[in-house]
């Protein structure tokens, strides 16, 4: 029975931390992956390991990559939380611990799973995991060599994970107590922890771990709380009273202490987990980073997720009866809706936020979601743009770059004609698992003479504007009526600029769009769905033009119902509701709708300005 | 029995390590009639004795061997190619060059057939390179940065050092280091956008921090270099903005609307101006001292509307007296070049006085985003300006330095692949006669295919600088400067005195 307890134990646990993780943390550890590049490269490892923790990075990108499938990758996690609390538990028996060591070593693990269901970056966890297992595989060797290999070992652990490191020498000497060693031999064993210490202080003046701030950072004290990523360090304070319990027992000199008090330090952990786990759950308007709350974000994992994975149904159903809540969400509807080929015809029917609902601002949110402008901006031949929104992501991504903004900056470097540049972005992505085969695929366009051939690449070169023509002096719109005429045929400028132009009320400007299109083109192009319906609103004076841009003869007769009920709106407000209530999703009833804040747009049609901006080196 | 073993054992060990050394059989069977492509191209190109090895790698042999020979000394030196790669053994790679100043080492790369493909030369100069130049590692950046830090290298080995990083004051932006004559104890460089923002200057090695944004000025102090005597330093003042092109190769241009030059009293910290350095109805910018520190050269153009006509700013590269003493200018301001279909920018006086480099592109200011952009240079002697040929290539050559001997120019390009900026380093002669620039060598030659940031402002410095993070992280709020005079509002173009 004990046997098979033993046997049974890690397996239950290994598939709790799995199952928590995967049905709570799956989006995020997926936008992680997206948001990292680990490269399967002896010189990225040498890279890394120049820097003090660059090693737990490196691990925690190594494994991070595997979320690319979150099943895969969530259970590799688990699987090392697994050996963690085992190791963990294995070091506290050492400590004295004789009974209910396995719980004990369990809640130290519970705030490293939360952190990553947050959406933390996993470096902290892999430092945590490092740390543990060498201390494991220190504590376990014979007590005459422990200390040496405990002053040994530390630096390069130090090294190797970083701050978190400090168990190793702090274990050695509760247990060197535990084991009843002469004072000499205690104070022996308080060396390594000075040699830590040594180490830790040479480390920050020489500038080989960097500022206080940055060595505080990774010693994950940081307080106090002001937006939930800050809630890491507080949650890690949980991993460090395990020691500080420890040492209670250890000055107190109750060598069961640990064990008597298990439920103390128990209570104390899963007290301040449960507490920030319900400031997240019931207290909505808990800040992820300084702009947006953590419910947002995570919806967004989600919404990245679904697109990215090309699950666009599974991303439109979500909102099949609900309204999208913010911009962001409409984007991700947008470019779901334009990648099953809705975009035009349904474009009005889940609920558009203006015309930002086409490219949101990535300045008011998180930078993930210049994801959004990038793409939005590729696919509306704006290539330029679609460049700069991919490098800036890729940028704060940090150090190694972000596999989703390298594809982008692959196409776009591509596009406009940069081979050299592209081919090196390529390369990096060569050396991941699975961006590998894409990025191979990609090498076949780098020259004009392939391009040209290319359908995707050609159409979109296309598009360049080319001469002196900067941003500054213009807008979006400015810029897509250009594109719409040096290539008319690129038919998703054409809807974006004119669904942007129908959803920000710019009748005017919505006529010019579809004059520029015509008149650019030998042929009138065929219009339908959202166009359609604001061509009628756009010639309501002169219906001579329905019939000359072909808007169909059953929405003109759906129109002068709808016109109709408006009109008798007040003797008849229950027929009225009723055709209203037909023509939800059409434009006409958009704009019959729009909301008060939707209106306050109405009347700044105004087109998002690009701006001059500082610059970061000179 | 035991000791047979133990003989048996080392005669084993004998025969193995003789198998080894037999096996490195370093003969050419036959020779190819072409060049051997390689990477970074080191063909022909001329280098000091002290340059750590010139590392390379080709994609054409993935194993063979390499030959340096040198005639003068009579030394042949073979090197196995691994993986594509070459790596020489720094120890014989300097004596090597040590041994033939002034000649020629031939370098020909050999496949693991035997095969040779056409040698080439590498040309060793008499006079040999600072030890060590500065730069900023960056992201060549648009609006946003990650990591950034400066950085030391050393010349001769391939050791780089953090000067500082960013991770140590709290990710801020750091920029424009600058060194007095060169030497490791007289610098500065600024530090933006956190709360350790300002100017950090160390005179004979002792910190200050500046405050340097004053009421007169449009901006806090910008584009520095040292005078001679390091008393004083030329700043410039600029109000800088950025916007992206929509199909231009160039993608970004960088553009002042205002921009002025101030002199900083080191002693003093006190600004002085005058008219014609800081005038509304110019765009004064990228001040630098001559070697004898009596003349203050800088880029001036007509102040117009930006960035409406951004393509059609050109600078000029002018020269105005000082004198150090009084701390007074001339009245009269030197054109040295203009072409009213180039801008010129960057000007650098080489530290024997003979020349000055700048750099020339179509328009405005910031050439490190021009493609057009080329070094050229100014013969004092014979007042005549030529394009820096051997220097340049088809891509972007910006910011330049030259070495404290005057033989040696560093200056980044943009050749390699377009975007990330690379460091090359040209020699010149006595004569003026320039050789073939060569890349800033690596220890793994393929270490700037991998990384994605860029080295920016390269600066020769004599010797090995000191960690400067934990001053920086200790400085006090810092000194607040002032002008020594009032500047009258109708000759400023400060913030409140110019739309």
């Amino acid at each position: 029975m004990k046997k098979a307890f033993k046997i049974i134990t890690p397996i239950l646990l290994f598939g709790a931390i799995w199952t928590i993780l995967f049905f709570g943390g799956r989006y995020m550890l997926y936008l992680q992956e997206q948001l990292q590049l680990f490269q399967n490269d002896w010189n990225y490892f040498i890279d890394n390991c120049q820097y003090n923790a660059g090693f737990a990075q490196m691990v925690s990108e190594f494994i991070i990559q595997f979320c690319h499938k979150p099943w895969l990758g969530t259970m590799i996690i688990a699987l090392l939380l697994t050996i963690t609390i085992y190791a963990f538990k294995s070091i506290l028996q050492k400590c004295g611990c004789t009974k209910g060591v396995t719980p004990l070593a369990i809640v130290p693990i519970i705030p490293l799973i939360y952190s990553l269901i947050i959406g933390e970056f996993a470096f902290p966890i892999t430092q945590f995991i490092i740390a543990t297992i060498g201390s494991w595989a220190v504590v376990n060797i014979p007590t005459r060599y422990r200390y040496i290999g405990t002053m040994l070992i530390s630096p390069l652990l130090f090294w190797l994970c970083g701050a978190p490191a400090i168990l190793l020498p702090i274990f050695t000497i509760i247990i060197a107590v535990n084991e009843k060693c002469s004072a000499k031999n205690i104070v022996l064993n308080t060396t390594p922890l000075l040699v830590y210490l040594l180490f830790g202080v040479i480390g920050v003046r020489i500038g080989f771990i960097g500022s206080m701030d940055h060595f505080i950072n990774h010693t994950m004290i940081k307080l106090p709380l002001k937006t939930l990523r800050d809630a890491q360090p507080l949650i890690v304070v949980g991993w460090y009273s395990s020691i500080v319990v420890a040492l209670y027992g250890l000055i107190t000199k109750n060598r069961e202490f640990i064990t008597e008090n298990r439920w103390l330090n128990i209570s104390l952990q899963t007290l301040l987990v449960v507490i920030m786990g319900a400031v997240v759950w019931f207290k909505p308007d808990i800040q992820y980073t300084q702009n947006v709350t953590f419910k947002e974000y995570n919806l967004w994992a989600k919404l990245h997720y679904l697109y990215t994975q090309s699950k666009h149904q599974e991303l439109l159903d979500l909102y099949n009866n609900a309204d999208s809540q913010s911009i962001i969400e409409s984007n991700y509807i947008n470019l779901s809706l334009y990648r099953e080929g809705r975009l035009v015809k349904d474009f009005f029917k889940y609920s558009p936020n203006g015309h930002t609902s086409l490219l949101t601002n990535w300045a008011d949110a998180p930078f993930p979601i210049a994801f959004l402008w990038g793409e939005v901006s590729s696919e509306m031949g704006f290539i330029a743009k679609s460049g700069q929104t991919a490098y800036e992501g890729n940028v704060l991504s940090g150090p190694r770059g972000s596999s989703m903004f390298m594809k982008l900056l692959v196409e776009s470097e591509i596009i406009m004609g940069n081979y050299k540049t592209a081919k090196k972005y390529i390369e990096a992505l060569e050396n991941t698992i699975y961006y590998k085969e894409w990025a191979t695929q990609q090498r076949q366009f780098l020259s004009d003479k392939a391009v040209a051939q290319s359908k995707y690449y050609n159409a979109k070169r296309k598009c360049i504007i080319k001469g002196n023509a900067v941003m500054a002096l213009t807008n979006e719109l400015i810029l897509l009526k250009e594109i719409i005429k040096i290539n008319p045929l690129h038919k998703s400028t054409f809807d974006f600029a004119s669904l942007m132009t129908l959803s920000a009320g710019a009748i005017p400007a919505f006529r010019e769009i579809i004059t520029e299109g015509v008149q650019s083109r030998n042929f009138m192009p065929p219009f339908d769905g959202a166009i359609q319906e604001g061509l009628i609103i756009a010639y309501n004076q002169y219906p001579v033009f329905w019939n000359f841009y072909k808007v169909s003869t059953d929405l003109q007769n759906a129109y002068q119902n709808f016109a109709q009920a408006i009109k008798e709106r007040n003797s008849n407000p229950m027929g009225a509701k009723a055709v209203f209530s037909q023509n939800e999703g059409r434009y006409w009833h958009y704009i019959e709708t729009m909301t008060q804040r939707a209106k306050a747009q109405q009347n700044q049609p105004k087109i998002e300005q690009t701006t001059t901006t500082e610059i970061p080196n000179n | 029995m035991k000791r047979i073993n133990i003989q048996v054992i080392i005669n084993i060990f004998a025969i193995a390590l003789s198998t080894i050394a037999c096996s490195n059989n370093y003969t050419i069977k036959s020779e190819l009639n072409k060049t051997c492509p390689i990477y970074p191209n080191y063909m022909g190109v001329t280098v000091p004795y002290n340059i750590a090895p010139l590392n390379m790698q080709t994609d054409s042999i993935e194993s063979g061997f390499v030959r340096l020979y040198a005639k003068e000394s009579n030394q042949m030196l073979y090197y196995k190619i691994k993986d594509h790669k070459v790596k020489f053994n720094k120890s014989e790679w300097h004596d090597l060059l040590e041994a033939n100043k002034g000649e020629q080492i031939y370098v020909t790369f050999v496949n693991d057939k035997g095969e040779a493909y056409r040698d080439f030369i590498i040309k060793v100069a008499n006079e040999p390179i600072d030890k060590y130049i500065a730069y900023r590692l960056i992201e060549p950046g648009f609006q946003q940065w990650s990591e950034m830090g400066l950085y030391q290298r050393d010349l001769e080995s391939f050791k780089q050092s953090a000067i500082i990083e960013n991770k140590n004051t709290d990710f801020s932006c750091m920029n424009c280091h600058s060194f007095g004559n060169r030497d490791a104890n007289n610098m500065l460089f600024h530090v933006r956008s956190t709360d350790y923002a300002g100017t950090y200057i160390w005179i004979d090695g002792k910190m200050e921090k500046l405050n340097t944004k004053t009421p007169q000025t449009i901006s806090a102090l910008v584009y520095p270099s040292w005078h001679p005597s390091n008393k004083y330093i030329a700043f410039s003042v600029n109000d800088t903005k950025q916007t992206f092109y929509t199909g231009n190769p160039d993608k970004i241009e960088v553009f002042d609307y205002k921009s002025d030059v101030v002199v900083y009293d080191v002693e003093k910290h006190e600004m002085v101006t005058a008219p014609q350095l800081f005038s509304k109805a110019q765009f004064e910018t990228f001040p630098t001292f001559s070697p004898d520190g009596k003349r203050l050269f800088f880029c001036s153009a007509d102040s117009t509307q930006m960035p409406h006509n951004l393509d059609k700013v050109r600078y000029a590269l002018c020269a105005i007296d000082f004198n150090p003493e009084t701390r007074e200018f001339g009245n009269k301001v030197d054109t040295i070049y203009k072409d009213i279909q180039k801008s010129a920018t960057l000007p650098r006086v080489s530290p024997d006085g003979k020349y000055l480099l700048f750099t020339v592109g179509n328009y405005g200011n910031f050439h490190i985003w021009h493609k057009s952009s080329n070094l050229w240079l100014h013969d004092f002697a014979t007042g005549k300006n030529t394009i820096a040929r051997r220097w340049n290539s088809n891509d972007v050559e910006s910011y330049h330095s030259w070495s404290s001997n005057s033989r040696w120019v560093v200056f980044s390009s943009r050749r390699d692949e377009g975007l990330h900026t690379r460091l090359y380093i040209g020699y010149i002669d006595e004569k003026g006669e320039m050789g073939r620039p060569f890349l800033l060598p690596q220890e793994d030659p393929s270490h700037n295919n991998r990384l994605m940031k860029s080295y920016n402002i390269p600066e020769f410095v004599k010797g090995k600088i000191d960690e400067k993070g934990y001053e920086v992280r200790n400085a006090d709020k810092g000194i607040d400067l002032k002008f020594a005079t009032d500047i009258p509002t109708d000759m400023t173009s400060g913030a409140s005195a110019k739309n």
